[in-house]
């Protein structure tokens, strides 16, 4: 391994015991904590949030919600489940997902038509998959998969499409794309556990 | 249209569930589930944490000064009981799921506590343990230095024990062996006399005990949370 390598991964784990740190803190209700694990962490958050949400406005009231449930929950983050930005980036995708399902909901309700179309043709980021080890695994297991499979997990891991959504945007019967979902996440499982 | 041979069960409904693709009736069912089927939120954890890597590969972006403003306001106005209200009713609320094995398991190891760094940093106690509660929350913080032979205890959330009954701190030696250390406050900060010099490591125990008739040899009742020191 290079020593740009190991010196990139003390940074990471010097900074991840920081953010342990000041979870922590929070957890104790120390607000000074608080400020600095949002300075740390917000463009990360805010680049989550935004990536699934598109809409500047949505995203910075998404990024809010996010914050404070990290504040409230603080107490419950576990260091040996995972590490703290990943913690934090899956409250994150999970908060900007439950927007949109809201707002979908909304816009059903009201008959509007005007949901903007989440499917930008932004590229999905997966280059960034090989800055670690468990990222490089994923995106070799991901290169394993059909192409029409991989398209399917990661449109819907980024943009919280429903299978009928996934259906409709593909062009593809119902039923095709729950195989394909079906399918790749089981051969994703199995490649991921048998590469670790 | 799934082939007969298919494999599709919880495993790959919680990767379903985490993907986001579940909808309608089977999302509200498979979440009506998650909140009592322990392995089942260990499936969706998996998925989780099998799935993070590709949140690390998405570029930053500042947020503009105006977000910070707003939770800062809603933290000050609201206090802490915001979200529970504001944010819905999905199950993520809960955040359960982070929590699974501390329901499993009652014994919990974290290494916490800048904290009672910040507040004395005179007495240099860089070795901490944080003992879980009955709701698997913070309940105290116990803050050592190695070859140091007092411990600085602080209530945070103290277990509510029955009248009568208290949480008493033990000590392990290297045989094994349980050491009285003394009981766990309601509040406020104590220190605590060891009954040898701790290391980074040394694990503690708790145990419920009657409170007009503490053990000094050996716990009598149950042991409810082991933990050991960890360097901060």
């Amino acid at each position: 391994m290079a020593n740009g390598d190991i010196d990139q991964q003390d940074a990471i784990k010097q900074r991840n015991q920081e953010l342990e740190a000041l979870l922590a803190a929070c957890a104790l209700n120390d607000r000074k904590a608080f400020a600095r694990l949002y300075r740390m962490t917000s463009a990360k958050l805010y680049g989550v949030v935004l990536r699934i949400l598109v809409r500047d406005e949505w995203a910075q009231d998404c990024l809010q919600d996010a914050y404070i449930k990290i504040w409230n929950n603080a107490d419950s983050y576990r260091a040996y489940l995972a590490a703290p930005l990943t913690w934090m980036s899956t409250i994150a995708r999970n908060q900007a997902l439950d927007l949109l399902r809201k707002r979908k909901r909304e816009v059903m309700e009201s008959d509007d038509k005007g949901l903007p179309e989440q499917v930008d043709d932004a590229p999905l980021p997966l280059d960034g998959l090989t800055n670690s080890d468990e990222g490089r695994r994923l995106e070799r297991c991901l290169g394993e998969l059909k192409e029409q499979q991989r398209q399917v997990v990661v449109l819907a891991y980024f943009k919280g499409l429903t299978h009928d959504e996934l259906a409709s945007h593909t062009d593809t019967p119902l039923g095709t794309v729950k195989t394909w979902i079906r399918r790749g996440l089981n051969q994703l499982r199995r490649c991921l556990e048998n590469d670790a | 249209m799934m082939p007969e041979n298919e494999h599709y069960d919880s495993t790959t409904q919680a990767g379903e569930y985490v993907l986001g693709t579940l909808e309608g009736e089977e999302r509200a069912e498979f979440e009506r589930r998650l909140r009592d089927d322990i392995r089942l939120q260990e499936e969706v954890d998996a998925w989780q944490q099998r799935f993070s890597p590709m949140l690390e590969g998405i570029d930053p972006v500042s947020p503009p000064d105006a977000v910070w403003q707003a939770v800062e306001t809603r933290l000050t106005d609201h206090g802490q009981s915001d979200t529970q209200t504001a944010a819905g009713a999905s199950f993520w609320d809960s955040l359960s799921f982070w929590r699974n094995l501390g329901m499993v398991a009652a014994t919990l190891v974290l290494a916490f506590g800048v904290m009672l760094m910040t507040q004395q940093p005179e007495t240099g106690m860089n070795n901490v343990l944080v003992v879980m509660n009955d709701q698997d929350r913070t309940g105290w913080v116990v803050a050592a230095k190695p070859d140091h032979g007092f411990v600085n205890v602080s209530a945070v959330e103290p277990t509510q024990l029955p009248a009568g009954k208290a949480c008493q701190l033990w000590m392990e030696d290297q045989h094994g062996n349980l050491h009285p250390v003394g009981v766990l406050p309601h509040d406020g900060r104590h220190e605590m006399p060891l009954p040898m010099m701790p290391k980074s490591e040394s694990v503690f125990k708790v145990s419920v005990e009657e409170m007009d008739d503490m053990p000094a040899e050996k716990p009598r009742g149950e042991i409810v949370f082991e933990g050991k020191l960890t360097e901060i």
